[in-house]
Parts: structure tokens; C-alpha cells; sequence
């Protein structure tokens, strides 16, 4: 029986099954859910920084009051967990289309460890180079 | 018949491929914003600053590009998980109509909002 909102019967227990409760699941269920968390995150944050960047257009004062906020110790740890997020969401895609044009899906548990280790690598470095900056 | 059904499900959406390609664009775009807009600067930038940066018409186009890219490859990425949900055929024509006039909007907001960053340098 279709719901009235056009969603078939199942559909929200598979997104809570998937998204939610990825636990005792293989690794590429764990890939599949942080890239579509990484990427939810990414999109909500598209909204923000074009808020944000709003504020040069209407008040820069008041934007320059926020860079206060944003170099302070909080600020620059939320620009570590968003390059994080870019790394991870970025390679894993870059996976992704390997994967599928090349073929090479036996290999992928590697590459998704690869594309963790990699990530948080560039991570750390980027946070040292990032609170060295400000 | 069972090779040309396998033939047509091992091959990439349009979909995929759109984002696929949206996704590679983007990582080099990405690379090149924060080159320019953090590593060149070596940090956070203030508002004149910003606004001396997008007088130049390579960041200029170049972010503009980025708010492009970033909004369709974001909401396609949204749609592809909208329909995880085993939509109805409908529903899923109205999703893809909705998120394309919220891209649209998005992506003339972010090229409107260039410009009058961009103004300020001459106000």
C-alpha cells in the first residue's frame, strides 16, 4: 500500500537499517554511510558558509566581528572536522569511481582503509598548519 | 535477453555519471579555493580582504564556478538519497523538481552574492 506522501512501504525502516544503525555491518556499508553522512554534513554546510558569506555583502563590521569566533581555538577545530569531511567524502568518491569503471571491486576493503588513513593523515596536517596559521 | 539486462544494469545512470564528473571537477576547484583563499593568505581572511581577493576575475570566475559545481553535485547527492526511499514514480519526478528550482536558486543567490561582495570594493 502506498503512504500518502508517495513513500513505499519500507522505505524509512531501510534508510534507519542503513543510515542509522550501520553496527555489525561489512565495510562497505560503513563507506557507503559515512560518505552519505560526510555528504549531508557538506551540503548543510554549503548553506551556512553562503550565510556566512552573506554578512560581507550586508555588515563586513559584522563579519569581521565573527572572525573572532572563527580563529578562536572552537572555530579552527570545526575547520579541522570539515576538512576531515572533504578528504574523506572527496577520496572515497574518487574510490567509488575507480571502483566502478575499473572494476577493481575485490580490492575495495583496502582502498576504503586507504581512503581513511590518507584522510586522517592529511587531517592532522592540516590542523597543525591551519592553528600555526592563526 | 539476460545479457543485454545485465549489459544495461552494470552501466552508470546519467545520474551517477553527473555526479561522478561534478564530483572530480569539484575536487580540483576545491583544491584551487583553498590555495588561493587560505594557503596564499596563510589563514582566514577579513572582509576587505575578501573583497580585494574577488576583484580579480580568475577568483571571480573561479568561485562562481564553485558555487555551481558544489550545488548541483550537493543536491544531486541529496536526491540520490531521497529516493533510497523507495519513492513512488511521482514522487520522485516531484523531488527532482524541487531540488532543481532550489539548485537554481542557490546557485543564482551565490553568483548574485559574488557580486555585490564584488561591489564593494567600488561602494
Amino acid at each position: 500500500m502506498n503512504k500518502p506522501i508517495g513513500v513505499r512501504a519500507g522505505g524509512w525502516r531501510f534508510l534507519a537499517r542503513h543510515w542509522v544503525f550501520p553496527y555489525r555491518r561489512t565495510g562497505s556499508t560503513l563507506a557507503f554511510v559515512l560518505n552519505r553522512w560526510s555528504g549531508v554534513l557538506l551540503a548543510i554546510y554549503l548553506y551556512v558558509h553562503l550565510g556566512i558569506l552573506t554578512m560581507i555583502a550586508v555588515d563586513p563590521m559584522a563579519y569581521d566581528r565573527f572572525l573572532g569566533l572563527a580563529r578562536s581555538p572552537l572555530g579552527l577545530a570545526f575547520d579541522v572536522v570539515l576538512i576531515l569531511l572533504i578528504l574523506y567524502h572527496g577520496l572515497n568518491g574518487l574510490r567509488i569511481i575507480y571502483a566502478t569503471l575499473a572494476g577493481h571491486i575485490e580490492q575495495h576493503r583496502a582502498q576504503f582503509w586507504a581512503v581513511v588513513v590518507i584522510s586522517l593523515l592529511v587531517t592532522a596536517y592540516s590542523a597543525v598548519l591551519i592553528f600555526s596559521f592563526e | 535477453m539476460q545479457q543485454l539486462q545485465d549489459k544495461t544494469q552494470s552501466r552508470p545512470s546519467f545520474a551517477w555519471l553527473g555526479q561522478a564528473v561534478s564530483g572530480v571537477l569539484l575536487i580540483a576547484i576545491l583544491l584551487l579555493h583553498i590555495y588561493f583563499q587560505h594557503f596564499q593568505a596563510r589563514g582566514l581572511l577579513n572582509a576587505g580582504e575578501i573583497v580585494a581577493h574577488v576583484a580579480s576575475p580568475v577568483i571571480f570566475g573561479l568561485e562562481i564556478l564553485f558555487v555551481i559545481v558544489v550545488t548541483y553535485h550537493a543536491l544531486l547527492g541529496i536526491r540520490a538519497i531521497i529516493f533510497d526511499l523507495s519513492l513512488t514514480e511521482a514522487t520522485r519526478r516531484k523531488v527532482t523538481i524541487i531540488l532543481t528550482i532550489l539548485g537554481v536558486l542557490t546557485a543564482a543567490y551565490g553568483f548574485i552574492l559574488a557580486i555585490l561582495i564584488r561591489s564593494q570594493l567600488v561602494g
